[in-house]
């Protein structure tokens, strides 16, 4: 695999890990499912897998980088494991509202397992670790600076949930208040 | 307040990267994740209510 077409897949996993966390602010803003401890916790863990591409598409392919997210997504899948381990037993109603039928942990859980399947895949081909052929076509193009600049700035938007929800406390384990604000959602 | 310290470490990380500190910005995300499974395991409190 050339070094561009492994950057253009890096580029693309970004835009996945910005999908992610949009649809999170949308439950949170849209309906009102403010996130309890562990979800801003797997929220973290999928900021943190967006490190690993940003490296690669700043500075250039290298293992220590997919290292990174590799990292993240493990962490990730083991938060996310342990929410649907709380709600597993039956007639449990679990927490928060489903998406297609499988509650957010359950499709966190999913998600962090087919990123690591997915740069586990990619760290296959060691070709791309080779020179830095077409690497200057995809660094620096607007289809990459958009999508960093997604991420950075739903990052920046999780720093003021989780501020605003938590205040300077520990956060509730049912959260349905911004804290800060003192008023529901 | 600790989720949010991790978002903003996340952020910083990402500034970071952005101002071309690869050494900084690799260091503060392994500290970072490593922040994370420390607080998973710190708030692992609840015991799991299975039959096994």
């Amino acid at each position: 695999m050339p070094p561009s077409r492994a950057l253009a897949l890096n580029a693309i996993s970004l835009y996945a890990v910005a999908l992610i966390l949009l649809a999170a602010f949308a439950m949170q803003l849209i309906w009102n499912e403010l996130p309890c401890p562990l979800c801003q916790l797997q929220r973290i863990c999928f900021a943190l897998l967006a490190i690993g591409p940003m490296l690669n598409l700043h500075f250039g392919l290298r293992p220590s980088h997919y290292a990174v997210s590799l990292l993240a997504a493990v962490i990730g899948a083991a938060v996310a494991g342990r929410q649907v381990l709380l709600h597993i037993l039956p007639h449990d109603p679990g927490f928060g509202t489903p998406m297609l039928g499988i509650h957010l942990y359950t499709w966190a859980f999913i998600s962090f397992t087919v990123a690591f399947v997915a740069i586990s895949a990619l760290l296959c081909f060691d070709q791309q670790f080779d020179g830095d052929e077409g690497q200057d076509v995809v660094i620096g193009s607007a289809y990459v600076n958009l999508v960093i600049w997604i991420v950075v700035a739903l990052t920046a938007l999780n720093v003021a949930s989780a501020f605003l929800e938590c205040g300077f406390r520990a956060c509730p384990d049912n959260p349905t208040i911004y804290d800060l604000l003192q008023r529901r959602p | 307040m600790e989720f949010t310290i991790l978002f903003l470490a996340i952020l910083i990380a990402m500034a970071l990267i952005i101002r071309g500190m690869r050494k900084a910005a690799f260091g503060l995300s392994i500290a970072i994740a490593f922040a994370a499974a420390a607080t998973l395991l710190h708030h692992s409190t609840d015991a799991l209510n299975l039959s096994f």
